[in-house]
């Protein structure tokens, strides 16, 4: 199992050049259950990292690109008229699928965004008055640009709220990049990458999640830390229980990502700031990010003895 | 959460019942200290209110009402009193206008007010009494206030613990104590209050029947003796000398002034010498007493020839002192001319009976002791009766006494004795002073009472010198007023001899009265005489004055700084629990911080091992044993398992 994991770490490395730590959070985010929200500029590999997970984790992939005139249906599907059995056909939309990369999901109106929001929490979807269950594993990677671009329809926080784990991959290193430029472009293949592990096998990693130990002393620490924001002035308001819930949660896979049947501070302390950088809200006098203020807190609070 | 400033926000009813419960408890001991009419009165509002409010009624009344209530409390304040001056007066107004307060309190700002009034109302009961026990019940009322501050300062929801205020009072305790030892005296009081009358009482200057009477309902400490070495003294033998009075005018004896010039001298056997130390309450009067007789004194008081002792001062505020008395001296075993003269006086006139009684009995006679012995069967057989209540005499006292009333008390029959040995030609005098006393087992000293107050006859014999005859004594007991008896049990230890109590015999009233006094004594020794000589005292015996100033200071300072230390150690860890595994932990840091490896607060474990096994690679194996261990008990197993909890302390121990 341990080797399986191992081993998509290194496919996926192959692809996605220089952000291990991006990479190991993606994996974390996907065994946790969770739904991976990538934040960049365009252009940054936040596509291609999506290509790849669903490739490597032998998912079906499927990929909408959110424009401002995307409507629901667009996604969910629509009942079309079949002339031949003289009655309405269901065709399903790409969200009935394992892994659903929502492009850029933050250029479509409001509207549109909470249907898929809506899927991935409730892990189906109810069309023309029936109910659809979506497959399982059921993976949500959006990507989105910085807000602060144009033609952009923010993400609120209670939405927000629904994503696991937020990445921001960044800029290369200058020396991945210098092979970057000279192996050209590697979007080839991530599309052509071979799948690691089957969808059994990974539905009983998801499973073993569930089962690393969380010890009350280091339950105790997640909660000085929710406290803690909850307690600091330069935050607009504190950590919600759904988030102490999600930091659990993200801080288990990653344990076993480090093949280990029990969580530590450590794992704490790396999940932390991926899971609560976008829930946090920075009040106006702060020149800090949300992820900046989560480190701030883990720097802040003790590990207890 | 939302707070309203204090003079918006509401009191809840809860909280208002609360306060009054409190105001009852503050106000409890003025009944003691102030007349039953004013107590009543200031018991009122707080219990008005308090019922009401338990019975979920409205307590609300009209402000014309409230200010129609506390004019005519006053106006009864001043009807009592007759002015608002003055101690009592002034204390009844304020714990009245205090009670009354309850009347208008709805907003925070009252309760805040009210409960820092409480404290000031408490310590005013000092102003009347500064038993022990009135502390102890300070105490309590303190933790119930502080109890009462918190549950109104804390949301409605949460629960208050009595725990908390407790330990707030605990912890003043020895704050008080330093305080109370250490902090500059005064060696006068600053300020009296008006109005304020030295207490005390004792014997007086002179006796004229009825003096000693007034003492005997007065159940108040005159004296209490300590013996040196633990010695006991018989029942028989408690006879505290005070004064002696040797010139008679009819009426009232008193001492004779030519007794001032004649010198003392004592000469005694130092084997039957019995040392003690007396602790003697305030008299307003010079005299000190002594037990009979009394030899020698430390001090500047000054002993005369008959046995008397006079302090340069009266005796204001309680006083203690050493003397000697020796077992069956007698004093003057030669009588001068003078003295002689001085016991055998009569007056011109006046009770001729009983002088003519005397000498026809004492020529039927051979010698002076067989009259003795006769005028002590004349008073047991004849029907002489003891009471304190007795029929007014006629001028002619001695006469109607001793020949038709025949009853009376200790004043009585020693002065009519007296008088009746002087017109027999044998030289006596009168001798007030104590008698008796309760020995007090646990505090290993007599307690002698005001009520204990006695006087007694001495007459002189040629080769004996002065003797005592305690005429009191030979009534029969069966002629001794049973309502007196009933009433002052100990007086019945007078006449019979009874033989020296044993607490454990004792009923558990008895037990609590002498543990009772065994405190008081205590307390007053301790706290209430505590004053700038025994402050020096103290300073002594713990060399402080010898100590070179700068280590004073220095001491001073590590005191403080000890203080804070300690202060902000509990600040810092308060919320931190440790537990068995934390604590071999941090016992492992401490050890590697010797070695200048020191963990970050927000570093975990697994982190901090890696530095540590940079640091020190050489100890890997035995570094990685620990980690191992105390990461399976933190953090991989569910429970803590004994076992391997022992092997990791044994582990760190070993590191």
């Amino acid at each position: 199992m341990t080797q399986a994991i191992a081993n998509i770490k290194h496919a996926l490395n192959a692809i996605v050049l220089g952000k291990e730590q991006q990479v190991e959070m993606a994996v974390v985010c996907l065994l946790a259950k969770g739904h991976l929200l990538i934040e960049d500029l365009p252009g940054m590999g936040k596509t291609t990292l999506a290509h790849a997970l669903s490739r490597v984790f032998g998912l079906e992939f499927q990929r909408i690109q959110f424009t401002s005139d995307l409507l629901p249906a667009d996604i969910t599907g629509t009942s079309i008229y079949d002339r031949h059995q003289q009655s309405f056909v269901f065709h399903s939309g790409p969200i009935f699928s394992q892994v659903v990369l929502a492009d850029e999901i933050n250029r479509a109106t409001p509207k549109t965004q909470s249907a898929l929001l809506e899927a991935m929490e409730e892990q189906q979807v109810t069309i023309e008055g029936e109910t659809r269950a979506l497959p399982s594993p059921f993976f949500v990677i959006a990507t989105q640009n910085p807000s602060h671009q144009l033609g952009t329809y923010p993400l609120p926080e209670s939405q927000l709220d629904r994503f696991l784990i937020r990445l921001s991959l960044g800029y290369p290193h200058p020396e991945v990049e210098k092979s970057l430029l000279l192996n050209g472009e590697k979007r080839a293949s991530a599309t052509s990458a071979k799948a690691e592990i089957e969808t059994q096998p990974l539905l009983e990693l998801q499973q073993q999640v569930e089962q690393i130990n969380v010890s009350e002393s280091l339950v105790g620490y997640i909660l000085n830390l929710v406290l803690e924001t909850r307690q600091s002035s330069e935050l607009v308001h504190g950590l919600s229980p759904r988030a102490g819930l999600a930091i659990v949660q993200a801080a288990k896979a990653y344990a076993l990502v480090r093949e280990r049947d029990y969580v530590i501070p450590e794992d704490v302390q790396a999940v932390f700031p991926y899971v609560v950088g976008h829930r946090l809200v920075p009040t106006g006098q702060s020149q800090m990010t949300g992820m900046d203020l989560a480190e701030a807190v883990v720097q802040k609070v003790a590990v207890p003895l | 959460m939302l707070y309203l400033a204090e003079n918006i926000r509401q009191l809840s009813p809860h909280v208002r019942l609360q306060l009054a419960f409190s105001q009852l408890l503050v106000l409890l001991p003025f009944v003691f200290l102030l007349p039953p009419q004013i107590s009543l009165l200031i018991f009122l509002a707080p219990f008005w209110v308090f019922t009401r409010l338990a019975t979920n009624k409205n307590s609300q009344l009209n402000r014309f009402v409230i200010v129609g209530i506390c004019i005519l409390v006053s106006a009864l304040v001043f009807l009592q009193y007759n002015t608002f001056r003055g101690k009592d007066a002034g204390v009844a107004l304020i714990t009245a206008m205090y009670s009354l307060k309850i009347l208008e309190s709805w907003r925070y700002r009252d309760f805040n007010l009210l409960i820092t009034l409480s404290f000031f109302i408490s310590a005013m009961a000092f102003l009347f009494s500064q038993s022990f026990l009135l502390v102890g019940y300070i105490f309590v009322v303190y933790g119930r206030l502080l109890h009462t501050l918190t549950k109104g300062n804390a949301h409605q929801s949460s629960q208050v613990s009595w725990r908390q205020s407790s330990k707030l009072i605990l912890y003043a305790i020895p704050i008080i104590a330093v305080l109370f030892v250490f902090f500059p005296r005064l060696s006068e009081p600053l300020w009296r209050m008006p109005g304020q009358l030295a207490a005390g009482t004792g014997l007086s200057d002179s006796m004229t029947p009825g003096d000693i009477n007034a003492l005997n309902l007065l159940d108040d400490p005159a004296f209490r003796v300590k013996v040196a070495d633990g010695q006991m003294i018989p029942a028989e033998r408690r006879y505290w000398r005070g004064l002696v009075f040797e010139n008679f005018n009819g009426l009232t004896w008193q001492r004779d002034p030519l007794r001032e010039s004649i010198a003392a001298d004592f000469k005694f056997d130092i084997q039957n010498a019995i040392q003690y130390t007396v602790t003697y309450e305030a008299s307003q009067q010079p005299w000190l007493v002594g037990l009979d007789v009394p030899i020698l004194f430390n001090g500047d008081s000054f002993a005369y020839s008959d046995g008397t002792i006079r302090s340069p001062k009266k005796i204001r505020q309680r006083v203690r002192y050493q003397a000697l008395s020796v077992s069956g001296y007698s004093l003057e075993k030669e009588l001068s001319p003078i003295v002689r003269e001085m016991n055998l006086a009569l007056p011109e006139e006046g009770n001729t009976q009983a002088r003519q009684w005397a000498i026809e009995q004492r020529s039927l006679v051979d010698s002076d002791a067989d009259f003795i012995a006769f005028l002590m069967r004349h008073i047991n057989q004849e029907p002489y009766f003891y009471t304190l209540t007795p029929p007014i005499m006629n001028q002619e006292m001695v006469d109607d006494f001793w020949f038709n009333r025949r009853s009376g008390f200790c004043e009585h029959y020693a002065s009519s004795v007296a008088f009746i040995l002087r017109a027999a030609n044998i030289p006596a005098r009168v001798v007030t002073g104590y008698h008796g006393g309760e020995y007090n087992e646990l505090g290993e000293y007599y307690l002698v009472r005001q009520w204990d107050a006695h006087a007694w006859v001495e007459y002189w014999q040629a080769d004996t010198g002065w003797q005592r005859l305690d005429p009191t004594a030979a009534i029969a007991t069966f002629r001794i007023d049973d309502a007196l008896l009933a009433e002052v049990g100990e007086r019945g230890l007078l006449f019979d001899q009874m033989p020296d109590a044993d607490p454990l015999s004792f009923g558990l009233f008895e037990y609590w009265q002498q543990w009772s006094d065994s405190v008081n004594n205590f307390w007053n020794e301790w706290v209430i005489d505590f004053s700038s000589d025994t402050q020096v005292d103290i300073f002594n015996w713990l060399n402080l004055s010898k100590m070179p100033r700068s280590l004073v200071y220095i001491l001073v300072l590590a005191t403080v700084a000890l203080m804070i230390f300690i202060l902000s150690r509990r600040l810092i860890f308060r919320s931190e629990r440790v537990d068995s595994i934390a604590k071999s932990y941090r016992l492992f840091l401490r050890k590697l911080r010797r070695r200048d490896i020191h963990k970050r607060d927000n570093e975990g474990p697994d982190a901090f091992m890696h530095r540590v096994l940079q640091r020190l690679p050489e100890q890997r194996e035995q570094l990685l044993l620990i980690h191992q261990q105390y990461m399976n008990l933190r953090y991989r197993s569910e429970r803590i398992d004994a076992a391997a909890l022992k092997r990791f302390k044994r582990s760190v121990a070993q590191f």
